[in-house]
């Protein structure tokens, strides 16, 4: 994605905050002290004679947790995220609904002014929830929720994606948000994800942060065929290789859903596919022009790249009775570049250094909402690549 | 060229802000000038950063100075760490950016010069597979554009009929009045042909001054009450608080109508009076933005003492510190009567603006650097609450704020908590950077992909520039003979005081941004 959509930096001594946390309280208390605290913010911003200074808020943020670290570490991927998107995060730890009924909850409110000037206000509320009330998400999330302005749900780890839960949290949401690279089983989830995505109401969006990560690869795929002279070897792919980091089988999702972009965008139909030891999976298709089309993906020992991250991809190409043939390597001695080759017809190789590669999650997140609801394009990739990789199986 | 060659690119649904271009060489014209050093060489590196040059693209730098190219490479080098606006910079990305850059001295007027830019352009052309594209940038004095232009045309570097295939970028001024203009474009035209020409004037390229279309366009809301019926006048405000700088010598040419108003402050006039496009494309906006220009009413001669003034800054305090007049600025001559500022009263003679005047000005050494529209609008035709209760009430107002502080600012009355009635004015501020919390593009990034890809819509069309010179053209020879003449105003105010009084006499005042 564009590097324009990189997080600004927040600077510690032009925050103003305030805090509040209890333990054993209700949810009328917690929604009553988020109301005080975000007035109080807005006062103390303006002088005397001023009227509160408003404060823009762009959406609701609701994240679903269920461990410490990770509760950690979304916690701070919101508060990064204000710097970019103003507005309400909700954490909801989900502890076991076995237990009695309790919710504990922290709020904190922080007034950020940035050095140009601009305000903007981030209200986190951290909820612990143990009891019946986790499976009422929506009777906890919606009376925090900041009206009128998008809520997108975060499910971190694996989410019950068949589940009826998930469904009543859906109705809370604009957007689900997942992680397939997190998921524990991929390839059932993965599924699953793809039966959701065509179950539920088209005004919801689905969307996968291991998707953007792949959206570099995309969008250098298709600079390269942008040219007209080269659109005529589109459509005369004849081989895809795809590289992933993994040992085995792995986590295959990124690599299917490369390949089910492709599929599915150029209008390749499956023929038939196999899987082999090592995590290679060799797929035979058959383009709209009759010619077949070998797709491949392979696991690829890598010590620098987190399990499933596309490490390479390798296009041949014929059209016109010329040749063409698109490499693109992640560089492991440099993080974050990427040395792409082409030779097209009789000219002489190109090699080009290009920045590409692993985002932080809240980059990802970023590029996710930005992109807007709904996302055509990775539905049906996803439709795709579940295809694709059942027919392997 | 066959169908699918010329379909949309079916890789590139649903990508993010897609924009690339077809493989090309660059060529910068006085690339070891300024404008080349403070922009356009960290915008390259920006664009290659955001990888967004299309994969093949090459530079080539272009200049009198006898450097190679690896004295270029390391000037580039320390032009991207000084002036880029992303930092820190990125090694491998500016690595990457440095092979594709070569350089050549020249003499321009010289044509064994261009045939030397030809052989290494054609050598690139070949190595980098670029299928004979090819950008001219012309970071040079407004001089030499013809001569540069000829010089590319008698190389066969540029043809009127390659489909835009080469193109040439020149930046504003464009000419020095409707004579030079009109000369200008004739020598353009006859050497690229008006589709891969593309006139820069930076403002366009700004996020803020795209905004104000979308303000207008993609709202229902603000249109039906854009026009004579509700809106009472119109403010255009661009103002400096620097000085003439090191700019003295083209200054004491120019002057702040040829510096501003004919280009950046019509600009903003006919974005803020154009009827709605069709669509946002080249012919489209450029269409309406002619028209709005060829609606505004010309001067005749006696009408400019009245409808303009013109003011030249005297020395006083800004921003805390006290500075010099303009006739003591180094290279100034000591009787100069070039204007510093100008202000003007427009008309334009159309069915939506018919009886709402437009107010321009810009400056130097004004209190501080802005640059705004402001929309006023009429009062209410009856006052509900009494006069007592509206003493404090304004009009109506929406602001436009380009730089610094991006956003739209809406004027409007409230109750005053007390226990009677009393209405006063309060601001509903909407501050762009505090929606959109992102690095917002640097213009000349937006502008040298637009010239890469091929599309004009934000550059300045021939007729455009034409027209605008019409219009400039009665004010400057006016002007020229002392009519009205050269008021002083003490730096760090807001112009002299006829400025004032051309809004006075009207029942209206100008608006403090």
């Amino acid at each position: 994605m564009a590097s324009p959509l990189k997080l600004r930096t927040l600077e510690p001594e032009r925050v103003r905050s305030l805090e509040w946390q209890a333990e054993g309280t209700t949810m009328a208390d917690i929604v009553a002290q988020l109301s005080r605290m975000s007035a109080k913010l807005a006062h103390g911003d303006a002088g005397d004679d001023e009227h509160p200074h408003p404060r823009n808020c762009v959406m609701n943020m609701v994240a679903l947790v269920d461990g410490d670290q990770v509760a950690r570490k979304v916690g701070s991927i919101m508060a990064d995220l204000a710097a970019h998107h103003p507005s309400r995060s909700i954490i909801l730890y989900q502890h076991s609904p076995d237990l009695e009924q309790k919710i504990d909850a922290g709020i904190r409110c922080d007034a950020h002014t940035l050095v140009d000037g601009a305000p903007v206000q981030h209200e986190q509320v951290t909820l612990h929830v143990q009891g019946a009330a986790l499976e009422h998400i929506r009777s906890l999330v919606e009376p925090l929720l900041t009206p009128d302005v998008r809520t997108h749900l975060w499910w971190t780890g694996t989410p019950p994606l068949s589940d009826p839960a998930m469904h009543q949290a859906l109705d809370l949401c604009d957007t689900l948000v997942v992680d397939s690279a997190a998921f524990e089983r991929p390839f059932d989830s993965l599924l699953a994800l793809a039966r959701l995505a065509d179950s539920v109401s088209s005004q919801i969006g689905i969307a996968d942060l291991h998707w953007a990560r792949i959206h570099t690869w995309r969008e250098v795929l298709a600079q390269f065929f942008e040219p007209p002279s080269r659109r005529g070897f589109l459509h005369g792919i004849n081989g895809v290789g795809i590289d992933y980091a993994g040992e085995g089988r792995g986590n295959r999702v990124a690599a299917g859903l490369l390949a089910g972009w492709l599929s599915s965008t150029l209008g390749w139909r499956l023929k038939q596919a196999a899987a082999g030891r090592g995590g290679v999976v060799a797929a035979y298709l058959e383009a709209p022009a009759g010619h077949p089309v070998e797709v491949a993906f392979r696991s690829v020992r890598s010590e620098g790249q987190p399990e499933g991250e596309v490490l390479g991809l390798r296009i041949d190409s014929v059209a016109n009775r010329q040749t063409a043939s698109v490499a693109i390597e992640l560089d492991p001695s440099r993080e974050g570049s990427a040395v792409m080759r082409f030779t097209v017809g009789p000219d002489e190789t190109v090699s080009q250094r290009l920045p590409i590669g692993a985002s932080e999650e809240a980059d990802l997140l970023i590029h996710l909402l930005v992109q807007g609801r709904r996302d055509p394009v990775f539905l049906r990739s996803l439709r795709a690549a579940a295809d694709l990789l059942q027919a392997a199986r | 060229m066959t169908e699918a060659a010329t379909a949309p690119n079916p890789l590139a649904e649903g990508l993010h802000e897609y924009r690339t271009a077809s493989p090309a060489v660059m060529v910068i014209f006085g690339a070891t000038g300024d404008l080349s050093n403070r922009k356009l060489l960290p915008s390259l590196y920006n664009l290659a950063k955001q990888r967004l040059l299309p994969p093949g693209f090459a530079l080539v730098g272009a200049a009198i100075d006898d450097l190679s190219a690896d004295e270029f490479r390391k000037r580039t080098s320390a032009s991207v760490r000084d002036h880029s606006r992303t930092q820190p910079v990125d090694d491998g990305v500016l690595e990457s950016f440095l092979s594709s850059v070569d350089y050549l001295p020249i003499d321009f007027s010289k044509p064994e010069g261009f045939q030397a830019l030809k052989q290494r352009l054609d050598a690139l052309d070949h190595e980098r597979g670029a299928g004979g594209n090819a950008l001219y940038y012309c970071a040079t004095p407004p001089t030499t554009y013809a001569t540069i232009a000829q010089g590319l045309a008698a190389a066969g570097m540029a043809r009127r009929d390659d489909q835009g295939r080469r193109r040439i970028v020149v930046e504003k001024p464009f000419g020095t009045d409707l004579k030079s203009a009109t000369e200008l474009n004739l020598v353009l035209q006859r050497t690229f042909g008006e589709d891969a020409i593309f006139r820069i004037d930076h403002y366009l390229g700004k996020e803020t001054v795209q905004n104000i279309l979308a303000f207008r366009f993609a709202n229902a809301i603000f249109e039906p009450i854009w026009s004579s019926h509700y809106v009472d006048s119109v403010q255009i405000t661009v103002a400096e608080e620097l000085g003439v700088e090191h700019r003295a010598a083209y200054y004491e040419k120019a002057g702040a109508l040829r510096d501003i108003v004919q280009n950046h402050a019509l600009q903003l006039l006919t974005l803020v009076a154009m009827e709605p496009p069709v669509a946002f494309d080249a012919v489209a906006v450029r269409d309406e933005k002619v028209k709005v220009l060829r609606s505004v009413r010309p001067f005749h001669e006696d009408e400019v003492a009245r409808a303009t003034v013109r003011g030249q800054y005297a020395e006083g305090w800004v921003l805390g510190e006290q500075v010099a007049g303009y006739r003591q600025e180094p290279g100034v001559a000591a009787d100069s009567q070039t204007e510093t500022f100008a202000a003007l009263r427009l008309r334009v003679d159309n069915w939506r603006w018919a009886h709402t005047p437009f107010y321009l000005r810009t400056g130097k050494r004004l209190p501080k650097r802005v640059t705004e529209i402001r929309v006023q609008f009429k009062r209410p035709p009856h006052l509900t609450f009494g006069r007592e209760a509206t003493r404090d009430l304004e009009p109506n107002a929406i602001t436009l704020r380009i730089q610094p502080e991006e956003g739209i600012s809406l004027r409007f009355g409230a109750k005053v908590p007390t226990a009677g009635i009393r209405i006063r004015s309060v601001n509903m501020d909407f501050l762009y950077m505090s929606s959109f919390l992102l690095d917002a593009p640097d213009a000349y990034e937006r502008l040298i992909m637009d010239a890469l890809l091929g599309d004009p819509t934000l550059f300045t069309r021939a007729d455009e520039v034409e027209t605008a010179w019409r219009l400039i053209d009665p004010i400057e020879t006016a002007w020229r003979q002392g009519k009205p003449p050269v008021q002083t105003y003490a730096a760090g105010t807001w112009g002299p005081e006829a400025a004032d009084k051309l809004l006075e006499g009207e029942d209206r005042e100008w608006h403090r941004p």
